[in-house]
């Protein structure tokens, strides 16, 4: 079953491109927004199991340069609204 | 599963790729338009070119989306990686509409078929610098019907924006000419109707979930209804044919020919593009762009006038037209620029009251809200919302959401950049 997470993403002051540079090169890496508030990046991720998502989260998001800080918000229930 | 769980990451960002899609549709258009024009200087009867056209089309794509189901190698075994991957990424291989999907492609097709053939009948009686330019009413149609599908409203600049490029149009195509009473009702009404039906129903067949969930693509979408068309402009031709029988088409086969299966292999391209994006927004505005084909037809027109200076003479130094033209696509581009200037999308992150019952499917029929998502966390909901301006999110907030007696709270971020 494919697990689809939001991570949001705090990043250091002027390394937002960099940092979304590096997020695009993560396969499991459906989407990605820059966004203003809270949280200065919205990713998000579909993979096959929670050990994937472990994996990618902390072997490739936690080691991109410039990233402050994360939080993986699992999504439980999904709904896209009818065209 | 979803074939957009296989897929992988774009490299152009989403709002980048609508635009593209659209206005290289419209690219393409005008490239058609002028090798349309090659072809159909060797046959001269529009029923029979049609139906010689439609018929030559229709094998070149099924040669070409049989080469497109190539499959490709691929690590990930639950996905079939094709070579028509790289034209549409949701297509495995030819699929065969059923059910309600089968009937939306029956009806776009009937009604584009209704349109060709239409457009051959005014063809006899009118110019065609004069049916095209007010055919633009087509958008006034898709205005209504994007209108009519709740989630779609359009906005106030989008209205401004489609208006711009529909003068624009008609501004810089409109030449001399004459057009009665019955003309008028016929191009305001059956031909930009059945126009703008053509465009409602691909894309409602290209929004239907079949019931393993999964929708059609735009490779296979274009082959069924690229047969209905065909079978339906060769009956168009049958009185010609009795007229004047074959000896036209025989004689002037093998001239023509080069150029028809290059306009119709264009022809192909440009409705996928077209179609794929539908899929991504709204139909008033893809046609819209799609308009662009007007302004690149002449400097397209203007070079292949060096070969083939009889087909494509400029009619001379009309200031006036010319002034007209011009004017006509500075409308266009910037109706094309302001459209695509004002698009927002925004995420809101909600946490919901504990004792409350929750309902996402209300929430998540709310106009302008395009995805709800249930997640653990910090947030307990993160909605994605598309909207003209931010100024809407407020209302959205303030009226829908947050009227929600189970909502504790929101918090508002606006996408300033996307890649998907």
């Amino acid at each position: 079953m494919i697990i689809t997470a939001y991570i949001l993403m705090t990043v250091k002051l002027g390394k937002t491109q960099e940092v979304v540079n590096e997020l695009r090169k993560i396969h499991a890496i459906t989407s990605c927004a820059v966004v203003t508030g809270e949280w200065d990046i919205v990713a998000t991720i579909k993979v096959k199991d929670l050990e994937e998502l472990y994996n990618i989260t902390s072997e490739c998001i936690h080691l991109i340069p410039g990233l402050e800080s994360t939080q993986t918000c699992i999504v439980e229930k999904e709904i896209i609204g009818e065209e | 599963m979803s074939i957009a769980a296989h897929r992988e990451f774009s490299k152009i960002r989403r709002k980048s790729t609508f635009y593209l899609l659209a206005l290289g549709s419209g690219l393409i258009t005008s490239l058609w338009v002028v090798l349309d024009a090659i072809g159909n200087s060797f046959i001269t009867d529009p029923y029979l070119f049609g139906a010689y056209e439609m018929v030559v089309g229709l094998i070149v794509s099924i040669i070409l989306i049989l080469i497109l189901s190539i499959p490709l190698p691929n690590k990930d075994k639950e996905f079939k990686k094709t070579l028509g991957y790289y034209f549409d990424p949701n297509f495995q291989g030819i699929m065969f509409p059923k059910g309600k999907v089968l009937l939306y492609t029956l009806l776009a097709g009937l009604f584009a078929t209704g349109n060709t053939i239409l457009y051959f009948v005014l063809l006899e009686k009118y110019d065609a610098s004069l049916i095209m330019p007010f055919s633009q009413f087509v958008l006034v149609y898709l205005l209504i019907a994007d209108s009519i599908s709740e989630r779609e409203k359009p906005v106030a600049i989008e209205i401004q924006s489609i208006t711009m490029i529909a003068v624009g149009v008609m501004i810089s195509t409109i030449s001399g000419g004459k057009l009665d009473a019955i003309g008028i009702l016929l191009i305001f009404g059956p031909f930009a109707l059945f126009s703008a039906l053509y465009t409602v129903f691909q894309k409602k067949a290209l929004v239907t979930k079949n019931d393993k969930g999964r929708k059609i693509d735009t490779l296979s979408l274009r082959i069924w209804t690229l047969f209905i068309m065909t079978a339906g402009q060769v009956i168009a031709s049958l009185p010609s044919i009795y007229r004047v029988g074959f000896n036209e088409i025989k004689e002037n086969w093998r001239p023509s020919l080069v150029p028809v299966i290059c306009s119709m292999l264009l022809v192909y391209l440009g409705v996928i593009a077209y179609t794929r994006a539908l899929t991504m927004g709204k139909m008033s505005i893809v046609r819209a762009l799609n308009s662009i084909s007007v302004i690149s037809t002449y400097p397209l027109a203007a070079i292949f006038a060096i070969w083939f200076p009889a087909i494509f003479s400029s009619g001379g130094n009309d200031i006036v037209g010319i002034i007209l033209k011009i004017s006509g696509s500075i409308l266009i581009l910037i109706g094309v620029v302001t459209l695509s200037m004002s698009e927002t999308r925004g995420l809101i992150f909600a946490k919901i009251k504990i004792g409350e019952k929750i309902d996402l499917e209300k929430l998540s029929q709310i106009r302008g809200i395009e995805s709800v998502a249930y997640t653990s966390g910090v947030y307990d909901l993160i909605i994605s919302i598309r909207l003209r301006n931010i100024g809407k999110a407020y209302n959205l907030i303030r009226k829908s959401i947050a009227k929600l007696p189970w909502i504790e709270s929101v918090v508002t971020l606006p996408v300033i950049r996307e890649y998907k």
